[in-house]
């Protein structure tokens, strides 16, 4: 039997509370896990502002025979002119909702905390998300945070669907 | 795109073959030892990858699963060994090619191809 992982966002005090499954993330200044255009439109990002951290792990819904391993994520979408989107991996993985994670904050996540800009990463040069290997159903990988970080001279108004691929090794 | 069922063969030094279900507990355990190692596919239907294991080396086998925010997903099959501290590997892809290299290019741009659709509906 083949696994099953999902992506879920991970709220509130140290980003213990865990999601449903979600299919895709709102950058935005509030922390929640949903994903709708009414959401961005309530909690808009202000320009030189970043975004609340979101902050996401994958989730196993169903197990591998063996493991799942080798986490990477990179980014399929270019660059917005005049945006980016951090990210960094945070916390350790395990039982769900994983540990040692933060807060989500609207505090800038920057290079010197070993933040990366994820369009660092590319189908050539993949990120690591996490290297640790996990066989238990409601087991978790570590974090990923993501913030979006827009400069101050951007014009008001949404910035294209940004796409992010993932993926992992199964045994 | 439907989902492959396949099994391992491996043809082990003495010559005989044996098959491995990928469902069976700790398949992946039973490798070795394998002069040849082989994905094939459980309706007969679809292509197969064999690859020859060199004196010395461990074979591996394990699928790569590749998805997106969007919900692009894709799981390509790898087959190869290792030696000496590298790894050989060759991919097998849904639509039945093959690649050969440490990952695969083609799978990734099958991925963006997914991405690329998904957006636009």
């Amino acid at each position: 039997m083949v696994a099953t992982l999902t992506m879920r966002v991970y709220t509130g005090t140290n980003a213990a509370t865990e999601s449903a499954a979600v299919s895709g993330i709102d950058l935005i200044s509030a922390d929640n896990a949903t994903n709708t255009l009414a959401n961005r439109a309530a909690y808009p990002v202000a320009p030189s502002a970043p975004s609340m951290t979101k902050h996401i792990r994958l989730h196993i819904d169903s197990a591998p025979v063996g493991a799942v391993s080798a986490f990477k994520y990179w980014m399929s979408t270019t660059k917005p002119a005049g945006g980016d989107i951090m990210s960094q991996p945070y916390g350790a993985g395990g039982a769900s909702p994983g540990t040692g994670d933060f807060t989500p904050t609207t505090a800038g996540i920057a290079t010197a905390t070993s933040a990366k800009s994820a369009y660092t990463y590319t189908s050539a040069s993949k990120g690591t998300w996490d290297a640790t290997g996990y066989s238990a159903v409601n087991a978790v990988t570590v974090a990923l945070h993501l913030q979006l970080q827009v400069g101050w001279f951007m014009v008001a108004g949404g910035i294209a669907q940004q796409v992010m691929n993932f993926q992992y090794d199964e045994t | 795109m439907d989902e492959i069922q396949f099994d391992v063969l491996v043809t082990r030094p003495g010559g005989e073959v044996e098959r491995i279900a990928m469902s069976e507990p700790k398949w992946f355990l039973r490798l070795s030892p394998a002069l040849v190692v082989a994905y094939s596919a459980r309706n007969g239907q679809r292509a197969q990858l064999a690859v020859q294991v060199p004196e010395g080396a461990e074979p591996v086998a394990f699928m790569r699963v590749k998805k997106s925010t969007v919900g692009a997903f894709l799981r390509i099959y790898g087959l190869g060994y290792q030696v000496d501290g590298n790894t050989v590997m060759a991919w097998l892809l849904p639509d039945g090619s093959v690649e050969v290299g440490p990952d695969s290019t083609l799978a990734n741009a099958m991925l963006d191809e997914q991405n690329v659709q998904r957006l636009a509906r």
